[in-house]
């Protein structure tokens, strides 16, 4: 179990200087050097849980785009992998996939959080199928390899990840069996794919409580009107649920099949309450909501993106509702 | 602070082992297409059994009472321990593992509510001549405030107290009222200066509840159980020593009331309700009726364990912060939010599942008898402050938006009445 060992003041000082961070920061520019100057890795020791929500519910609320998700699953990856020749990334699984690494065959694909020729390696996850058993290997390309099959993604948010997809190549630098290292890593990208949905909602709540409270119709503020406040309380009962349920999360990492667990339910959580919070903010703006002048828009398309990644919330709840049914004893809830 | 909370543990389990069963593992778990074949939430037994379960109550809590456990956070002299909700928190889990009566018609609302209200706002022989009472199971409390035409808008309240030598005399309805028909007190909110705003002109007063003039008719809900009210009181008397806080000052009397409802309502959790929305019992529904493989069905289930982890863990987290000694936050609004919620989407996930069987009653097992909770659950949306309300708070509290426009809060309660903004 993780306790918070940050007090208040200093929990407030470091979102002052993250918040700061990724105001300051260029489009596609690298985190890693300014959370270096902040002695960001201390931080991170000292209280892996709210060092990772604050980073990413930051990085939500700004929308930037950066690599930290590559961060958190080569800090699980990289233990059962060789010495990295240089800077690496990991290819998500794309997001038909869910939080299953795509399977082994002829064709490769997943998504990039940025081109691969910002990096020198790629750690690519693979499913292997042998009599009936599942496990996970993982190849390390060079990363221009995977530069002819990569393209940036077309839609509506513009994080600026890469699709791959094509032939697989055939010569990876390394074969590794991951054992359990990709699944420790799923549930640590969830979690913090999850405080970034968060972050996101959390900005655009706030928003919209902006809106609410200035702008005036029939002589006074909409937030005054109950048709308007209920639904943004009911964005606040979402997310105050879901933030409970990615707290929690935190609390079971230390066994690794409650941390699967409980970081799936995170995201899960993290999904719907995008989902439910994102269309009454939209509303709740009127006709503004649905206009690429205002900022709105923003928010909704990166939470629906960020959503999709490592399971989105349909998959995961039918992935999720079949395993309670079909595996006995499996109970979510009990482990909280 | 761990060893003294160790020993406190210690000495409850004592009791509980000396004066209850406890509880064997699998015996709290319903076990699909045996045994009685209802899902209940709110009581629906005839008023002889009703009875029957009262008289249990209470001589349990005359058992806790008796041996310490009765108040744990109460002042010694009305027979408490003064010991903080914590520890109030820890007994309730051990005890849960008893096989005990369920205290809730005295608790809810008498011990959880009323009784704080005393404490704070009574005079000294008046807790004196209460407070025991009711903490040692004798004495039942109702709480008098909705009315017809006061329900969110509870500061509207009509029934009259009028002044007449020591005494009020009290005339008005009450209605909703939660076990008035087992109660012996009731706190009643009394509007004594109609020239006042309507929340200064109200007071509150401790009613016996056996006084010629209360007349207590009994209102069956839609789930067949009957165990809320009206309560008429006509001409009833009550001393002057039985006023809470000031004259015209019942309002504050009933924050206190209020502020207790909160605390109370939402952290539920046990109960045949809560059985029979556990994962073991959905799964043998599911499987009863042939919805195993359906995707649907295995999502929205995902779903509501998902809402039920998050319920569990603000509740949880509330209790910590009591542990740690801060009060909990907003957690609270949204965990009752919630609590009434899940029940309310389990008990219609079920009711998608068996489909007609729920209108019908076939003799099949585990099919008719989720009607009864179906039917159970609007009431928790609106019983401790409607999701209304709920949601008027954490908007104006938690979000900081506007208040909503009062038109009526300053203007003398005679006023509003005549031009119709009270009531109809």
């Amino acid at each position: 179990m993780t306790t918070t060992s940050l007090d208040a003041a200093t929990l407030d000082l470091l979102t002052g200087s993250v918040r700061e961070l990724f105001a300051a920061l260029p489009a596609g520019g690298d985190l890693g050097p300014a959370l270096d100057e902040l002695g960001w890795a201390e931080v991170a020791a000292e209280d892996p849980a709210t060092a990772t929500t604050l980073l990413f519910t930051e990085q939500g609320r700004s929308l930037a785009c950066t690599r930290a998700l590559d961060a958190v699953l080569l800090a699980e990856l990289d233990p059962v992998l060789p010495p990295a020749r240089g800077t690496r990334a990991v290819l998500l699984p794309t997001p038909a996939d869910g939080d299953e690494p795509s399977r082994h065959g002829s064709t490769l694909t997943g998504v990039l959080l940025a081109p691969p020729g910002t990096v020198d390696e790629i750690v690519v996850a693979t499913t292997h199928l042998a009599d009936g058993e599942r496990s996970v290997q993982l190849d390390v390309h060079p990363a221009p390899v995977l530069a002819p099959l990569a393209h940036p993604v077309q839609g509506f948010d513009t994080a600026g990840w890469v699709t791959v997809s094509g032939a697989r190549p055939s010569s990876p630098h390394e074969r590794i069996p991951a054992g359990t290292a990709w699944t420790a890593a799923a549930a640590a990208a969830q979690r913090a794919l999850a405080a970034e949905i968060l972050g996101t909602c959390d900005a655009a709540l706030r928003i919209a409580v902006r809106h609410a409270s200035d702008r005036r119709q029939f002589g006074r503020p909409i937030a005054e009107f109950q048709a308007v406040r209920h639904r943004l309380a009911e964005g606040l009962v979402a997310l105050e649920g879901a933030r409970g349920v990615l707290r929690s999360a935190w609390e079971v990492t230390d066994d690794p099949g409650g941390a699967m667990w409980a970081a799936a339910l995170a995201k899960l959580q993290a999904g719907r309450a995008q989902a439910r919070i994102m269309r009454d903010v939209v509303q709740v703006h009127g006709a503004m909501g649905v206009s690429r002048e205002g900022s709105v828009h923003r928010y909704v398309s990166r939470a629906a993106a960020l959503d999709v990644l490592l399971g989105g919330r349909r998959l995961l709840a039918e992935s999720m509702g079949t395993a309670m049914l079909l595996t006995a004893g499996i109970d979510p809830v009990a482990r909280l | 602070m761990p060893s003294e909370m160790d020993e406190f543990v210690a000495t409850a389990r004592e009791f509980l082992d000396a004066n209850a069963t406890r509880r064997s593992g699998s015996a709290d778990l319903p076990e699909w297409g045996v045994g009685e074949d209802r899902i209940t939430y709110f009581s629906t037994d005839p008023p002889e059994v009703d009875a029957a379960k009262v008289a249990e109550s209470r001589a349990w809590q005359r058992t806790r009472y008796e041996n310490g456990f009765g108040w744990v956070t109460g002042p010694r002299a009305y027979g408490g321990r003064e010991l903080s909700t914590l520890h109030d928190l820890v007994y309730d889990g051990l005890e849960a593992e008893y096989d005990v009566p369920d205290t809730g018609v005295l608790s809810l609302i008498g011990l959880g509510m009323i009784g704080p209200t005393i404490l704070a706002h009574a005079r000294d022989h008046i807790k004196d001549r209460y407070l025991p009472a009711m903490y040692r199971g004798d004495a039942i409390a109702c709480q008098l405030f909705s009315e017809p035409s006061a329900g969110s808008d509870l500061a509207s309240v009509e029934t009259r107290a009028v002044r007449d030598g020591d005494d009020w005399v009290v005339d008005g309805q009450k209605v909703w009222t939660s076990v008035a028909q087992h109660a012996q007190i009731g706190l009643c909110l009394c509007r004594t200066n109609p020239d006042l705003p309507k929340h200064k002109g109200i007071t509150a007063l401790l009613v016996d509840m056996s006084a010629p003039g209360v007349e207590v008719r009994p209102l069956r809900q839609m789930s067949g159980g009957a165990d809320f009210n009206e309560v008429f009181l006509t001409g009833v008397r009550v001393p002057d020593d039985h006023r809470l806080g000031e004259v015209d000052g019942g309002w504050r009397v009933a924050l206190t009331t209020l502020m207790n409802e909160r605390a109370t309502v939402g952290g539920e959790g046990a109960g045949p309700a809560a059985r029979a929305l556990s994962l073991p019992f959905l799964t043998e529904l599911l499987r009863a009726n042939g919805r195993l493989d359906d995707g649907a069905t295995r999502r929205r289930l995902a779903e509501l364990y998902a809402d039920q982890a998050a319920t569990e863990y603000l509740n949880h987290q509330a209790i910590r912060k009591l542990r740690a000694g801060t009060q909990p936050g907003p957690e609270a609004s949204v965990s009752k939010l919630m609590y009434a919620r899940n029940l309310t989407r389990g008990a219609h996930f079920a009711a998608e599942v068996v489909g007609p069987r729920l209108i019908a009653d076939t003799g099949e097992w585990g099919t008719y008898s989720w009607t009864e909770l179906l039917l159970s659950t609007p009431a928790l949306r609106i019983l401790g402050g409607t999701e209304e309300i709920m949601k008027n708070i954490l908007a104006e509290r938690v979000l900081g938006l506007p208040k909503e426009p009062s038109i009526d809060s300053r203007s003398p309660f005679r006023e509003l009445r005549r031009s119709g903004t009270a009531g109809s």
